[in-house]
């Protein structure tokens, strides 16, 4: 008994460190990405892996809170682990991702002509004051609006181009709704005081005229900025906007949205993928897609894009770097935006027969045009500045004079260090 | 020599104890007194931790966001301790009756305890949530309220909100400890006390309370000490809460250290914790030894 037992163990272990020998002919790199939308990640990843058989890629997925990735990959970085070989990074990030030397220069991976064949209002991003390159666009976020169109067809609306529009739209079929017995809310999105709130606030801030900085001076103290400010507590002041939409990251605005119970929702494409996916909402019969309305500025919508980065302490800089090109090329983009419904990085990729009549397509002229987020190695403060000042007004708390005036102030102060 | 042998192995076999103590708990403390004395930041690590002496501890004192944080942490902890006592001891009080329904009573009160912090903040979540939660539709129903109520986005009601939600996890915790207090009041001086004609509220108040002080002193203690740290419940429910009135000492701490990568600040925060937290220890030593010695 004792013999066939040492024989079964014996005979486990070579069985393991078989298995261990052929582990050992495929590179395996870690892909640190952004939950899957819609197997945009393994499609992807699947064309990668038939045109490289001798890697493996691993997917390990964020959280949804970019707050929270971060945080994982600071800890990564910090213990200089090499196990994060590959990762997706929010542009508000490379700032100071490069700073603190946690990047790998991705020199020599593309010549002149293959970065003229990104999208050029992206990539400054990419480049370290050192001018190495860091990060590689892999896709585009522009905000959109996303509304019922069985709703705004029963009273008459079209989809609204300006702000005030959406306002009075909105007041019109909430009260006529209510009379029915169906209360409905007017606008929903992700307004609570996190990163979220931040691309919000801009894009109302940029609609009505106002600029972030010039010369190294935050020029946010203007009747532009407290305009836009002003917008957003009169959508909370006069009912329009969702009861809980303080409390709302952008996964709890789009489940109001897909139950029915909002009109309007502002949110990335991925959320229209979402909403007109039978599977996932309610109403996916009855939802159109359009841009955002616009204030006395124009429409403007931030970009929230993300980059793939390589970590600077990873032990398979060339399957990476590998990897890293390719899921930022042309069949990488369009593996991964087909299925998720983020928009592309690479123009060339718009007329591929695979985003033919969808929305991708139609959001082309948004993707050239979105505007980003200013990027500073204290983003992070920046963004809370903003969050904490836009949320504020829409409470009612401060009036936007007073949120201006201090979010100049302490912003400058962090611009100063 | 055979003794001794026993004395050296004892020692031996506390090596591995001792290592994970001081790997996981003494290093990282020391290291955080370290870096609350260094500018110490994610934007220039290469650099390491600079040395800057008491900068941290003067910008924290300066800082309005920590004052905030700290009134509130320490008026949630007072409110949140002061109910958890009370109703931890008439829980207490309740399952230390005997009767038939007595185990199924205690398995009710414990149940709170039972499940994760974070578990039950996402549970307090969908019931406190505005447009959708379960408080809110009862509310309107019983036609108590016309309007949503905004329990975690209105500021002056996410305080309750989180109240709620701390007292109903930890009441239980609070409830088990003055269970067992209860257990060692001697039942002689309660007999002896009915003999003399004292009703149930004078014999708890004049003969079990001043019995079960020690305990009582202890558990409300700890329980002051890890309210005081609150974190998890409040980051699930508000995270920081509207116009960051929900913010507490830890939250910030955390928000500094890790997301703006300010690790010497988040440090000097983490230090004031500590320090807060002793001072509440050695505050409640004193009241236990003065009664101990009674």
């Amino acid at each position: 008994m004792k013999r066939i037992l040492s024989l079964v163990l014996c005979l486990m272990m070579v069985l393991s460190l078989a298995a261990v020998a052929h582990a050992d002919d495929k590179v395996t790199i870690n892909f640190y990405c952004n939950p899957s939308k819609n197997g945009g990640v393994e499609a992807a990843v699947a064309a990668f892996e038939a045109a490289n058989p001798g890697i493996h890629v691993e997917i390990v997925e964020f959280s949804s809170d970019t707050n929270q990735k971060k945080t994982t990959l600071s800890s990564i970085f910090q213990a200089q682990d090499d196990s994060a070989d590959v990762f997706m990074m929010d542009c508000t990030w490379p700032d100071e991702f490069i700073s603190a030397g946690w990047l790998l220069p991705l020199d020599g991976l593309y010549t002149e002509e293959e970065l003229a064949e990104f999208i050029p209002g992206i990539m400054d991003i990419c480049f370290g004051a050192d001018g190495s390159m860091y990060a590689i666009p892999e896709y585009l976020n522009a905000g959109v609006l996303v509304y019922r169109k069985d709703l705004l067809a029963k009273y008459g609306y079209e989809p609204a181009k300006t702000w005030e529009e959406l306002i009075e739209q909105c007041k019109v079929i909430q009260e006529g709704e209510a009379k029915e017995g169906n209360p409905i809310s007017g606008f929903t999105s992700a307004w609570l005081e996190y990163e979220g709130l931040t691309c919000c606030a801009f894009e109302f801030m940029w609609d009505y005229g106002a600029k972030f900085a010039a010369e190294g001076k935050c020029t946010l103290d203007s009747a532009e900025a407290q305009q836009g400010l002003a917008i957003m507590r009169r959508m909370v002041e006069e009912g329009v906007t969702d009861a809980g939409i303080r409390g709302y990251k952008w996964a709890d605005s789009q489940a109001i949205f897909n139950a029915g119970s909002a009109i309007y929702m502002r949110d990335w494409p991925s959320a229209y993928k979402n909403a007109i996916n039978p599977e996932k909402s309610s109403v996916s019969e009855n939802v159109g897609v359009t841009v955002l309305p616009s204030g006395t500025a124009g429409s403007f919508t931030t970009n929230g894009g993300w980059y793939i980065a390589v970590n600077a302490f990873t032990s398979h800089a060339e399957e990476a770097k590998t990897f890293a090109k390719f899921i930022c090329g042309y069949e990488g983009q369009v593996a991964y935006s087909s299925k998720s419904g983020d928009l592309p990085t690479r123009p060339a990729t718009y007329s591929d027969p695979a985003f033919e009549g969808t929305m991708t397509a139609q959001l082309y002229d948004i993707a050239l045009t979105t505007t980003s987020r200013p990027s500073s190695a204290y983003y992070s403060e920046i963004s809370a500045e903003i969050y904490t000042n836009a949320a504020l007004v829409a409470d009612g708390a401060k009036t936007p004079e007073e949120a201006t005036a201090d979010m100049t102030k302490n912003i400058q102060a962090i611009l100063d260090r | 020599m055979h003794n001794k042998q026993r004395l050296v192995f004892g020692y031996l076999a506390l090596i591995p104890a001792i290592i994970v103590f001081a790997v996981f708990i003494v290093y990282p403390v020391f290291n955080t007194f370290y870096l609350s004395f260094c500018n110490y930041r994610t934007q220039t690590i290469r650099q390491g931790a600079k040395f800057i002496g008491l900068a941290n501890y003067a910008q924290m004192f300066g800082d309005d966001k920590m004052w905030t944080a700290l009134k509130f942490t320490v008026l949630f902890t007072l409110i949140s301790v002061v109910l958890e006592s009370v109703l931890g001891m008439l829980c207490a009080l309740i399952m230390n009756r005997q009767g038939k329904t007595r185990a199924l009573v205690c398995a009710m009160i414990l149940i709170p305890w039972c499940i994760p912090t974070v578990v039950s903040g996402l549970m307090w979540n969908y019931i406190f949530a505005e447009s959708y939660g379960i408080l809110n539709f009862l509310l309107q129903i019983l036609g108590v309220t016309s309007q949503p109520v905004r329990w975690l986005t209105d500021s002056r009601y996410a305080f309750l909100s989180i109240l709620i939600s701390d007292v109903w996890k930890t009441v239980p915790y609070m409830s088990l400890l003055m269970l067992s207090a209860l257990k060692t009041v001697d039942s002689s001086y309660l007999e002896a006390a009915q003999i003399d004609g004292a009703n149930k509220v004078q014999s708890f108040f004049k003969i079990s309370m001043p019995c079960m002080k020690p305990i009582i002193l202890v558990a409300v203690m700890f329980r002051t000490i890890q309210s005081f740290r609150i974190y998890d419940l409040i980051r699930v429910l508000t995270n920081g809460g509207p116009q960051g009135k929900t913010t507490s000492l830890t939250i910030y701490t955390i928000t500094q250290y890790t997301t703006y990568g300010n690790m010497g600040y988040g440090a000097a925060l983490a230090v004031l914790t500590f320090i807060i937290s002793m001072i509440i220890a050695v505050c409640f030593q004193d009241g236990v030894k003065s009664k101990l010695e009674v």
